[in-house]
């Protein structure tokens, strides 16, 4: 098994130690730091979700394996930046509704995202209706995807898709809600596009 | 009926057997097909007709639960009130301070949702008189009552709208005691520290400092959610960690409260697996202590791993956890732990761990230990100490001072911004020892 695919294979065991340590070897025998990471460490990000959906991985093993993969990183961009890093657009757009602070499960779906190569971008969290609008006005997203972790900050998605259609802007974009509180029922209420039970399935639907 | 996500369609723990009412999505989402065929509902999602309904449910909803403890024989004038999310205490006490009689009821607050944010969310229209109700009978010839409890417990007992403690930027209508008169009789309701760190415990870590204590101690309430707080001699750090009723047995395919019928206690031997219920009789789900109870001696059977899969479960009494209900677990004890991870700054050096709340009785403390809810260095430093909140309120009501707790400052840690938080939760999601 060569580096690219102990990488591959390791990275849902959680060893930052290990994977670094394989990353180095890499360079040593002279594979490109894109390749490392393309061949490597993404598809590996991708392993723990497909074992997610299968009952096999969970939160943990993908959070570690973002944060080892940033290590990783660290190490790896400084040896790409003769390569063509275009600024494309963003294909999806996240944030947090207004009044709200968790990020855990955004951040979760936005790293699955990336892994599979899509441009994503983060507005953050308390995020209000008029700046996902700007926001959608400005990049021109496929998706919006908001989150919200209580029953007493969900209003937010129904202001944002109202701001949306005063705004001109709502068949321009499919909107997506997730988070603990929202059911398919109450997503399909307030007209929201699309909802997912986990980063998962997301991760699965717009990848 | 019990409604634990407040009428949301999510819990379904309202599943009444009525064959006659269509099936809506919710039903088949929640229920599945299988439970849907046999004539189960969702409660919460179908109207009623008039000559079916269970006319004052919502008000009788506590009537199951309430417990009278008769003491001595000597008149109450004094009285302290516990209101909890899911159950009301209130002690009357004599003049020396004796406990004469002690009441309990289900918070009738519990139609409109199991926890605080359903509570919030229901603030216009859940009756507001709900809590004085109840207990008004009872405080004939009471001179002072004070009120202790969660911060949105408090803010609905006077009448305040709680949205603000539940939304960026967090404030508190009511930061300091609110001291009001109803008749003859002084009302006292005690300061929280934070929006999720309230005024319970305040009154229970004053308890805790006015009994015989070790120089430091963590403090832990563990009911609906997590309350912490870490004294180092000198200072108070105080944080509130969104651990979730799971621990309670909300949210869990067969959870239940600690009520007769909840597994309590499950082991294996000789092949076998065995499991204990509250009152001895037939299982009906699992409650908090029973569940980690389980899951412990699956991960000794090696039946769970320790990053949370589960490669079967033995049926006990007709029940099995399933994966779904490993993963609430691990969330909730993730957030426990990260909690106390990043409240106490060395966790092995901690000299005392008081565990206050519902928990009190039933917690096998080597279960948790073994499974990293508690840290190894604990073991038999923990001390069970019952309703904390409770008994500092019946302190606060003998204090010559009206002003309870004032002198009681505390640094409040807020996990929700703070960096280190996401990771120390992934890492402590593992079911195993934390690391020593």
């Amino acid at each position: 098994m060569n580096e690219l695919e102990k990488i591959r294979t390791e990275l849902i065991d959680g060893d930052e130690d290990a994977i670094l340590g394989y990353v180095e070897e890499a360079l040593q025998e002279q594979m490109e730091p894109k390749a490392i990471l393309e061949q490597g460490l993404l598809p590996g990000m991708n392993d723990i979700a497909d074992k997610w959906a299968a009952g096999e991985a969970f939160i943990p093993e993908v959070l570690i394996g973002a944060k080892i993969m940033n290590a990783a990183m660290e190490r790896l961009e400084p040896l790409m930046v003769t390569e063509e890093k275009a600024d494309e657009p963003p294909r999806v757009i996240f944030g947090t509704v207004q009044g709200d602070l968790h990020d855990i499960g955004k951040n979760l779906c936005m790293l699955l995202l990336r892994s599979q190569g899509v441009s994503v971008l983060d507005l953050g969290v308390d995020v209000a209706p008029e700046t996902f609008v700007e926001a959608v006005a400005t990049h021109h997203p496929e998706y919006l995807c908001m989150s919200s972790l209580l029953t007493t900050t969900m209003d937010g998605f129904e202001k944002t898709i109202e701001a949306l259609k005063e705004a001109g802007l709502r068949d321009k974009v499919k909107v997506a809600v997730g988070g603990a509180p929202v059911t398919p029922e109450y997503a399909k209420s307030i007209g929201a596009d699309l909802y997912t039970e986990d980063a998962v399935q997301l991760s699965r639907t717009l990848g | 009926m019990s409604r634990d996500c407040g009428g949301q369609g999510l819990c379904g723990k309202c599943r009444v057997q009525t064959p006659d009412l269509p099936v809506l999505e919710a039903d088949r989402r929640v229920l599945g097909d299988t439970l849907c065929a046999r004539g189960w509902r969702l409660g919460c999602q179908h109207a009623v007709r008039p000559d079916t309904a269970d006319g004052d449910e919502m008000a009788q909803a506590h009537i199951a639960g309430t417990g009278v403890t008769e003491g001595t024989g000597s008149t109450p004038r004094l009285a302290a009130l516990d209101i909890g999310t899911t159950t009301v205490v209130l002690a009357l006490l004599d003049d020396a301070g004796t406990v004469v009689k002690e009441l309990a009821w289900g918070n009738p607050q519990r139609a409109w949702g199991a926890d605080v944010l359903s509570r919030i969310d229901h603030f216009a229209s859940m009756p507001p008189d709900l809590i004085r109700t109840l207990i008004e009978p009872h405080l004939q010839g009471i001179d002072r009552l004070v009120i202790t409890g969660n911060t949105v417990m408090t803010h609905l007992w006077l009448g305040t709208d709680p949205a603000p403690l539940a939304r960026v930027p967090f404030t508190i209508p009511h930061p300091d005691p609110v001291i009001t008169h109803h008749g003859s009789r002084q009302e006292i309701v005690c300061a929280p520290f934070a929006p999720y760190v309230g005024a319970d415990i305040r009154t229970g870590l004053q308890e805790v400092l006015a009994a015989d204590h070790a120089e430091s101690f963590l403090y832990m309430d563990l009911g609906t959610n997590g309350e912490l707080a870490w004294y180092d001699g000198g200072t108070l750090t105080l944080c509130s960690t969104a651990c979730g009723p799971a621990l309670e047995g909300a949210g869990i395919s067969i959870g239940m409260a600690a009520l007769p019928a909840a597994l309590v206690h499950v082991y294996h031997e000789q092949d076998r697996w065995h499991g204990h219920t509250a009152g001895d009789v037939p299982a009906q789900g699992v409650c908090g202590s029973g569940l980690i109870s389980w899951i412990d001696a699956l991960r000794q059977a090696d039946l769970v791993t320790p990053a949370g899969k589960l490669k079967g479960c033995p049926p006990v009494e007709g029940l099995q956890l399933t994966q779904k209900d490993i993963r609430m677990f691990q969330l909730a004890k993730g957030a426990l732990q990260a909690g106390w991870q990043l409240l106490v700054p060395d966790p092995a050096q901690v000299e005392e761990v008081w565990i206050a709340g519902g928990f009190s009785l039933g917690l096998n403390a080597d279960a948790c230990i073994r499974l990293g809810l508690f840290h190894p260095a604990w073991r038999g430093k923990i001390r069970f100490c019952g309703n904390m909140a409770l008994k500092g309120a019946c302190r606060q009501v003998m204090a010559e001072d009206a002003m309870p707790g004032d002198e009681l400052t505390a640094r409040v840690l807020e996990l929700e911004k703070d960096t280190r938080f996401p990771l120390a939760f992934a890492r402590a999601m593992s079911l195993q020892e934390a690391a020593a």
